[in-house]
């Protein structure tokens, strides 16, 4: 099948104008969850379609007139923006049917806003993975941080409101306040934005250097890089499925993809590694791997825990690629689909426990596995692709990293690796083991049966693709190879 | 007739106050009247528009006296997108406030509808006149306009209308007097033939006090701060009606007049005589940035909130227009059309919460998106441009503004524009939460469904920015590059 530039524009507008069919269809929520769904398969074909595309070597763009002098709202498929393209569009279907199941049992108000907004998320999520430059990134980024507000926010009370303050605070100021003034610097300096061409090495110095790939680091909070954190576990107020898919998949990965564009293909690999920025990059996020795999082990809300769990995670990514070899680059960029099919796996989980026999603290979790086989059978392929074990895809993209981080010369790198593995280990471990082999305590009802089928038929399927992913890690490899490649070749090093 | 589009322009919304005058009472004729004569002005600035679009600038002499004697007319591009804008905004504005007539204006409506045409026509020859002394005329007739109108407010804005007064002759007399140190040096008052003098003659003591009177009188104008403090009780005792009109335009013309003195009077030699004062113009514009946001975090009146944003939207024009680069005085005069429509459609926000929630202190907002979804909605939206979310055309003009700063190194106007940016992202995320999150606690019942269509045009208004930032791009190459770079 070959597609023309229009259906990049098409993955945008498709989920964008979903909300829509969902409002038309408020009062019978069986046909609106129908509609969502249905988008989200549409959205699949299409994924799928532009993936033939990309193996075939056809480069599909589709672009709009100028934004700011000489920056066009540019849309482009290239490797790894087809990762985190393929991840969201794979999850979008599993996730609809998960909430449907969630928001139902729960009795939530507001159901339709709430998919609506879901939908809008995605649309922009798509529209950044599809990005062809930093302005258009930009865009989609800003877009993301206000549609997933009101899902922070949607239970209204006045802790949703008060993590929605945070939320913002952290999001917006960091993008308006670090990534906007970084973005224009760049474009005063070079008068594009374009991805690929990088910066030539700077004569202002090191100084100035550094501060630019930090404020793009910082900037794009969404990434989650200590200091810039914090919105991430007050965000877990969110209902569990908008944790799922959004601050564990999209919105999380969104914010490592703007970083890994604005650093590896705006500044430029040159640029970057001339003035030894990527050092503090590495550096920063591996104070942050370390420091979150501490903070995770000493929670008890098991959502908090996830989330301290994801912001390791996600300096995981940052950390391999700008070690700038290629097996840095290929296991951090293909650590997004990894650790987005063992995360949202935990997620889904977490939601069906809190749902189903509502439980949130770890606590309380003694002897439940045995009242919920699926859930805690799911749950603990989860944490062994985020512990990073086979067989698991979680493995094949740690293997990779610390991989390069010993190419890169820098085994300390791969030790704090190592041993933040062994700090999520226990935190999980600990987890299985109450609620395998721990008794009931007395006077503890737990629910004889396992949580609905709407719930349960998402989470099986995720953790069984995280399984599938270690046996055929081929198409998602591929592209993340090809992203190395193209930032080697730009950069003019070595392979 | 083509070639008299830009006295007409002038004319037609003076002869239109004159009949307006003449209708007896507020009888549904006399609106009638009003609504035609405002869509007419519109349609006007439009043709002036589009024959300067295809034809290039047009120059018209009053009673056939040629300048430097004569007065002169000269539309160029931007001055006829500019006749354009005043009169859509005044017919927006017209529409919009209508419903708050009845209460708030009552049997003197004639009067206060005249007044309103004869305001349109002073921006209308702001636009376009092309004669310094003219220019002085048409600011003091907006002025004397303005005062009449927001008297009508009646209680409190009788206070803020005297205040106003005082400020506001002060800021016309020293343009007036910069204009005739001016003209001591170049015995003319035609803009361009003043500029050609200028243009030879060496910086001297006169032509530098000449121009810090007009550049303080078009300050006080503008109500940059410190000289804003006229601005938010004016516009907030206003009737609404009144400030709809007023607030969206005034404040702008007086930066398309600091842009004329700068760019067209002193052929951007102003830097290059006095260089010190660009950076301080610059600075006081960052200072009133801030101060400004500030301003409005402080308020609990919606209207007031508004009113001081206006004031903080002053500094990021001012800023613009002297950072010494054309990326900044093109920015700034997006940010100038940017800003019109933006503030036009938050008053209208205005008319609508009041009439939907009964009142416009903020602890009445709870409820609002309830009681009424589509004004909610355009709160929202317009808050996003405020902010500068992309792609509204508040995220392009701060961009362009910001890298105007950036290339020529004023990175306290960058660092104000983007704390201002946060400010307003705390106002409106303020306001969208009382509305959004809790229910209403009042039990007003909200009369008809006016609110309803005003919140329509305020989100029509909503959808107007986005598309002028979607198309930033072909406006500003082909509507203010032209005019600033030729």
């Amino acid at each position: 099948m070959t597609l023309s530039g229009g259906a990049l524009a098409l993955m945008v507008l498709l989920p964008a104008l979903a909300p829509l069919g969902l409002v038309a269809a408020r009062r019978t929520p069986n046909i609106r969850e129908g509609v969502s769904v249905l988008f989200g398969l549409i959205n699949l074909a299409l994924v799928v379609g532009l993936l033939g595309n990309l193996e075939q070597g056809a480069s599909l763009t589709w672009r709009f007139q100028d934004l700011l002098p000489g920056v066009p709202f540019l849309l482009k498929l290239d490797s790894l923006g087809a990762l985190l393209l393929v991840t969201a569009g794979l999850l979008w279907p599993l996730a609809t049917l998960y909430s449907a199941g969630y928001l139902r049992d729960h009795k939530e108000t507001n159901q339709t806003r709430f998919f609506c907004m879901f939908c809008i998320a995605i649309a922009a999520t798509n529209g950044v993975a599809l990005s062809g430059n930093l302005l258009t990134l930009y865009l989609f980024y800003e877009i993301l941080s206000l549609s997933t507000y009101p899902l922070v926010t949607h239970q209204q009370t006045p802790e949703a409101r008060a993590a929605g303050r945070k939320y913002l605070a952290f999001i917006m100021g960091g993008s308006i306040c670090l990534a906007l003034p970084a973005m224009l610097t760049v474009y005063t300096i070079a008068g594009n934005l374009d991805f690929g061409s990088g910066l030539a090495v700077w004569k202002a110095g090191g100084a100035p250097a550094v501060l630019l790939t930090l404020a793009f680091l910082m900037g794009f909070s969404k990434a989650a890089v200590m200091p810039m954190h914090a919105w991430l576990p007050g965000a877990m107020v969110a209902p569990t499925p908008v944790s799922a898919l959004l601050h564990a998949v999209a919105v999380v990965k969104v914010g490592v993809f703007s970083v890994i564009r604005a650093v590896c293909q705006v500044l430029g690999a040159q640029f970057v590694l001339h003035w030894g920025a990527n050092n503090w990059v590495t550096g920063i996020c591996a104070v942050t791997i370390i420091v979150s795999a501490a903070l995770m082990v000493s929670q008890d809300s098991l959502k908090r825990c996830l989330a301290f769990s994801t912001i390791g995670q996600l300096s995981y990514i940052l950390m391999a690629v700008a070690l700038f070899n290629k097996d840095g680059l290929t296991g951090g960029s293909l650590h997004i689909v990894m650790h987005a099919f063992g995360k949202i796996t935990l997620f889904f989980c977490a939601g069906a426990i809190a749902c189903h026999a509502h439980k949130k603290y770890i606590s309380e979790f003694d002897g439940l596995g045995r009242s919920m086989p699926w859930t805690f059978g799911a749950f603990t392929v989860g944490a062994v692709a985020i512990i990073g074990l086979p067989p698991t895809g979680g493995f094949l993209s740690k293997w990779l990293i610390v991989s390069g981080c010993l190419k890169a010369g820098m085994p300390i790198l791969a030790i704090i690796v190592l041993a933040s593995s062994f700090l999520k280990a226990w935190a999980f471990f600990r987890i299985i083991f109450r609620a395998y082999l721990l008794p009931v305590p007395d006077g503890e009802h737990h629910p004889a049966t396992d949580a609905s089928m709407l719930m349960r038929f998402p989470l099986t399927l995720t953790a069984l693709g995280s399984i599938v992913l270690f046996f055929f890690p081929g198409p998602f490899l591929h592209l993340a190879q090809n992203f190395a490649s193209d930032v080697l070749s730009i950069g003019g090093l070595p392979l | 007739m083509t070639a008299h589009y830009p006295v007409l322009a002038v004319v037609f919304p003076l002869l239109a106050g004159v009949v307006s005058s003449l209708f007896p009472s507020s009888g549904p004729w006399s609106r009638r009247w009003g609504i035609l004569a405002m869509f007419l002005c519109q349609t006007l600035g439009l043709l002036l528009f589009l024959q300067v679009l295809n034809h290039g600038t047009m120059v018209y002499h009053l009673s056939g006296w040629a300048p430097p004697l004569g007065v002169e007319f000269k539309v160029t591009l931007l001055g006829g997108f500019l006749s354009w804008l005043i009169g859509l905004v005044g017919f927006l504005a017209y529409v919009g406030g209508s419903a708050t007539w009845v209460h708030q204006i009552g049997p003197r409506a004639p009067q206060f509808q005249a007044l309103m045409f004869v305001l349109l026509a002073s921006f209308q020859g702001l636009a376009i006149s092309n004669d310094a002394f003219n220019l002085f005329i048409m600011l003091e007739v907006s002025s004397l306009s303005t005062y009449g109108l927001i008297a009508f407010g009646g209680g409190r804005a009788y206070l803020a209308t005297f205040q106003y007064i005082v400020m506001g002759t002060i800021g016309a007399s020293f343009y007036l007097l910069g204009v005739g140190y001016l003209y001591m040096k170049t015995g003319s008052l035609n803009i361009d033939d003043m500029a050609k003098i200028l243009e030879a003659l060496p910086q001297s003591p006169t032509i530098t006090i000449g121009l810090a009177f007009m550049v303080i009188g078009v300050l006080l104008k503008m109500a940059v701060f410190p000289l804003h403090a006229w601005l938010p009780n004016a516009y907030t005792y206003a009737p609404d009606a009144a400030s709809a009109q007023i607030a969206p335009l005034s404040t702008k013309l007086a930066v398309y007049l600091m842009f004329r003195i700068l760019h067209d009077l002193f052929l951007g030699s102003v830097p290059a005589r006095m260089p010190d004062l660009s950076t301080l113009m610059v600075v006081l514009a960052s200072v009133g940035i801030l101060a400004g946001t500030s301003l409005c975090l402080a308020q609990r009146d919606l209207k007031k909130t508004f009113a001081c944003l206006i004031v903080a939207e002053a500094g990021y024009m001012l800023g613009g227009l002297w950072l010494v680069d054309a990326r900044g005085t093109v920015g700034s005069l997006y940010h100038l059309v940017n800003d019109a429509l933006a503030t036009l459609a938050l008053f209208l926000l205005v008319v609508a919460v009041q009439s939907a929630v009964g009142g416009r202190n903020i602890s009445r907002l709870p409820g609002l998106f309830q009681i009424s979804p589509l004004t909610g909605t355009a709160l929202v939206l317009v808050g996003f441009n405020m902010i500068g979310v992309p792609p509204f055309s508040g995220f392009f003009s701060k961009a362009t503004l910001i890298t105007g700063a950036i290339s020529s190194g004023h990175y306290e106007f960058v660092a104000a524009l983007l704390l201002a940016s946060l400010g307003n992202l705390v106002v409106f995320f303020r306001l969208f939460e009382l509305a959004h999150f809790q229910t209403p606690s009042s039990g007003f019942q909200p009369e008809g469904n006016g609110h309803h269509k005003v919140g329509a045009l305020a989100l029509l208004i909503a959808l107007l920015l986005l598309v002028l930032g979607c198309w930033n791009g072909p406006f500003m190459t082909h509507v203010l590059w032209p005019v600033v770079s030729p």
